[in-house]
């Protein structure tokens, strides 16, 4: 066996037993999802009241992952379309994310491999 | 070893980042069963004395923990106030974390009788007419364990005082919070109501942390991903640095939970220092991969990789090394707390070192290379900017030095200034809501803090209670006190009522006999709860409670040593053993503080001292590395002087941080102007070119730094906004002493270690 290949083998072993554990931890987060819904579908504030209260409450964190969403975004843009990943960032952070095809469409021409700017 | 570590990367890269995931999983694990710590008494070592004592006196005597309900009316001694106060005193006495109430409507008051004395309610009608108000207002101001206490000294102020019976505060903190809260909107107007006490103190701790937690971490990663965006223009230089920083706060927040250390005011600023300080070194190594890759575009990866690691490990390490022993000197503190952060920043900070040379190299083994590539640092305005800069410090290297030393001195009279402050409440400003209330309460009702003296002898000899007695004067007579209580007041107002309220019986009991009679005579009509709290069942020990109005750390340790050395000097340690309570709590706290800081800062400098005249072979090297990290600290402690800014609990962590970080910076401009200075022996041309090549990194890194640190000037909490704020100031400092005193020294007296021998002469 080449060292290569036992490294694939090694890291789908060792991403198997990690994956377990992400599968855990979500079913543990939609079992508190449930739970959170069901109670606040019992108050009288309604789930949508409820659901605002929460978002604004934990604006930070909704905004940390939307940024993190658009970084990821703009690296697919970057190495699967050759985009500018700082303008696919900011516009994806701007505009949503959604935007993006629209993006891809606009913009048509690529950038070469590994353009120099120094 | 690092060339084995090397191979193993290139050979195995999906293994190294599939076992860092596991890892940050496996350790993240723990981290939802995270634990706050609101208590004060947290920050103290738990084996210490003042704490043992607090302990032994809690479980004699009942804890001393209150809340103090202060109501304001225009005339308090109208029906409806009254009744308000009734009600409240009744919903207060149903809850379960409460031992005993205490207010104007049920305090027992000891009245003459013909066979003796009986103990009744105060106020068993209301009064309604001006002249029941008048007699009532007499009979408060003639007895001292309510006048001061339950009602104000101007009449314009009623107390309800709840002592509470709790083995542990977890549970029942918010419980008790959300209950007084209610009580406090149900029964506002037209008469105010203030309330404050420890339990409410530490569920705003609580409640003010949770908030800065869902803060802080947030907007600091989101600020540490626009810097690295804006520096690299890339996924791979944003991401992975990025990783690199969220697997070391996970490994580090994940470890803190497993060795059961709970989180406190200082170790919620754990995950904030490490988004500011661990991203350096992954910055580092993937900035050399992008320019070794622009001057080298057909060169192999792996080449690549084997290249910049094994000319990066020396500096990377012994940066790393520095910021390290700047974290660990805090282990030399007394205060656990400081302790913790020390070491566990240390882990985060090595954890996040081992990542930057395993799985960084690893992902940019399998990465393409960017669509555009841009390095860190590659300005070409910044660099011009950097040699006028240069040029213009060391033309006038020498009145711009003398000037330096000026500037050093006038700022570090500061120094004396310095106000330490460890009373919990001063986490809040002014202006807040809790602290008027506690102003509210400790102006009228003698002081939500106490100070507690244990007395062990026969209670009921005369002769020892005057040694009580004489005790509670001196204490009475420390500005600070406001109220000194003790079992002799009682048995003084026993002795009055037997004898038909005359004032002249106001005084201890003559003999045994008299006062196992008054004791007796209270049991039969009184509540013996009434008695609990300054006398154990035996009538061995008693407890001499003091309440403080004033909780400044100065003001309470001085009371505290004075009330100590009172004892020694006049009725012995045999019968005094112990000075305990709140306020002693905070005076000794902050002599920590000051102890542990002047610990940690000889330690950190002795030990980057030492760090760099090794590295560098020569003693010199060592003392010039820390003449600009000592300058940095001499102007923060000044700084902190003139602004008024206390050192507490987070503010006295900022020197050994700041040290070990802003070393980071000499060495990196020591090591190149070695290297230029070697090519070409001129002085200048050597500090210029220092200043455009490593100057550049060091400006990009102490503004990573400082952009790191600023998010905690969003914290709800005073000593860590300032923290946040003098951790900019004295980075800046450690930057402009780096770019500017250092160059003009180097230049100035052209060290040996540089230039050798010969050239020095």
């Amino acid at each position: 066996m080449t060292s290569d290949c036992k490294d694939k083998n090694i890291a789908r072993l060792i991403l198997a037993i990690s994956g377990g554990i992400v599968i855990y931890w979500l079913f543990r987060l939609s079992v508190w999802l449930i739970h959170w819904l069901i109670n606040s579908s019992l108050q009288t504030a309604g789930m949508w009241t409820n659901f605002g209260g929460f978002c604004l409450n934990n604006l930070s964190i909704i905004l940390v992952v939307y940024v993190i969403i658009c970084l990821q975004i703009a690296g697919v843009m970057e190495f699967r379309y050759r985009r500018n990943f700082t303008q696919a960032f900011f516009l994806g952070i701007i505009l949503t994310p959604v935007f993006m095809p629209i993006y891809l469409k606009l913009k048509k021409e690529r950038l070469p491999q590994a353009r120099k700017e120094v | 070893m690092i060339r084995r570590l090397i191979e193993f990367d290139l050979k195995y890269p999906r293994t190294i980042i599939a076992a860092c995931i596991l890892l940050t999983l496996l350790m993240g694990w723990s981290i939802p069963r995270i634990q706050l710590e609101p208590d004060v008494k947290a920050l103290m070592p738990q084996d210490f004395e003042i704490i043992n004592s607090m302990k032994e006196m809690e479980d004699t005597f009942g804890g001393n923990d209150l809340v103090v309900v202060s109501i304001t009316a225009e005339n308090i001694f109208s029906p409806s106030t009254f009744e308000k106060i009734e009600t409240m005193t009744a919903e207060i006495e149903t809850l379960a974390a409460v031992d005993q109430v205490v207010s104007i409507t049920n305090v027992p008051d000891v009245l003459g009788t013909v066979d003796g004395f009986e103990v009744r309610e105060l106020i068993e009608e209301f009064p309604t007419t001006e002249l029941q108000v008048d007699s009532l207002k007499q009979r408060i101001a003639a007895n001292r364990m309510i006048y001061g206490t339950l009602v104000s000294t101007d009449f314009q102020k009623a107390g309800i005082i709840a002592y509470l019976n709790v083995a542990s505060h977890e549970n029942t903190d918010k419980e008790i919070y959300e209950t007084f809260m209610a009580l406090r909107h149900r029964y506002e107007g037209p008469e105010r109501i203030h309330i404050a006490g420890l339990p409410l103190t530490r569920r705003e701790v609580t409640t003010t942390m949770t908030s800065d937690m869902k803060k802080l971490f947030p907007y600091g990663i989101i600020l540490m991903i626009l810097l690295l965006v804006f520096s690299f223009h890339s996924w791979t230089g944003a991401f992975l640095p990025f990783t690199v920083v969220i697997m070391s706060i996970v490994f580090t927040i994940g470890l803190m939970v497993m060795v059961g250390v709970k989180m406190t005011v200082v170790e919620m600023m754990i995950p904030v220092m490490l988004i500011a300080i661990a991203n350096s070194y992954s910055i580092q190594v993937i900035t050399q991969y992008f320019v070794e890759y622009l001057n080298n575009p057909k060169a192999d990866k792996d080449n690549l990789i084997r290249l910049i690691l094994s000319y990066l490990t020396t500096p990377v390490l012994l940066s790393g090394f520095t910021t390290l022993v700047g974290f660990l000197s805090l282990r030399s503190h007394i205060l656990p707390p400081a302790k913790n952060l020390g070491l566990l920043c240390a882990c985060g900070t090595t954890i996040a070192y081992i990542y930057s040379l395993t799985f960084i190299p690893a992902a940019l083994k399998l990465l393409d290379f960017p669509a555009i590539l841009k390095a860190a640092g590659s300005h070409e305005r910044t660099s011009r900017f950097l040699q006028g800069w240069g040029r213009f410090f060391i033309r006038f290297r020498k009145p711009f030095l003398g000037l330096c030393l000026l500037a050093i001195i006038v700022i570090s009279t500061g120094i004396a200034r310095i106000i330490v402050d460890t009373n919990p409440i001063a986490y809040w400003k002014k202006s807040s809501e809790i602290r008027q209330s506690n102003d509210v309460i400790d102006r009228n009702f003698g002081g939500s803090s106490t100070l507690s003296v244990l007395a062990t002898g026969d209670i009921k000899d005369p002769e020892f209670l005057h040694k009580i007695e004489n005790l509670c004067t001196f204490l009475e007579s420390q500005p600070a006190v406001t109220r000194a209580n003790s079992i002799v007041d009682m048995l003084k107002r026993m002795n009055q009522a037997f004898h038909g309220d005359s004032i002249e019986y106001s005084v201890i009991p003559a003999t045994t006999e008299e006062v196992a009679q008054y004791l007796f005579l209270y049991s039969l009509t009184g509540d013996t709860k009434d008695l609990d709290r300054f006398v154990d069942y035996d009538y061995t020990q008693s407890q001499i409670l003091a309440r403080v109005n004033d909780s400044g750390s100065k003001t309470s340790y001085k009371l505290y040593t004075d009330a100590k050395e009172y004892i020694l000097k006049n009725l012995g340690t045999e019968n005094f053993p112990s000075v305990s309570g709140m306020a002693p709590l905070i005076g000794v706290l902050s002599e920590l503080i000051v102890d542990g800081q002047i610990r940690s800062l000889a330690l950190s400098i002795g030990a980057v001292f030492l760090i760099v005249a090794i590295a560098f072979r020569s003693a010199i090297a060592g003392l010039i590395s820390i003449i600009p990290l000592g300058a940095a600290v001499l102007c923060l402690f000044g700084i902190m002087g003139y602004a008024g800014i206390t050192l507490n609990m987070a503010t006295a962590l900022l020197s050994s941080i700041m040290i070990g970080v802003g070393i980071d910076y000499t060495i990196h401009f020591m090591y190149r102007f070695r290297l230029e200075a070697q090519k070409d022996a001129n002085a200048e041309m050597a500090a210029i070119r220092t200043l455009i090549t490593s100057g550049k990194g060091i400006v990009y890194n102490a503004v990573s730094v400082i952009l790191g640190f600023t998010v905690l000037m969003l914290s709800g909490f005073e000593p860590i906004f300032f923290f946040g704020f003098l951790i900019i100031v004295s980075i800046t400092g450690c930057l402009f002493g780096a770019l500017t005193v250092l160059p003009a020294l180097l230049v100035l007296i052209k060290p040996s270690f540089v230039f050798g021998k010969r050239s020095s002469r």
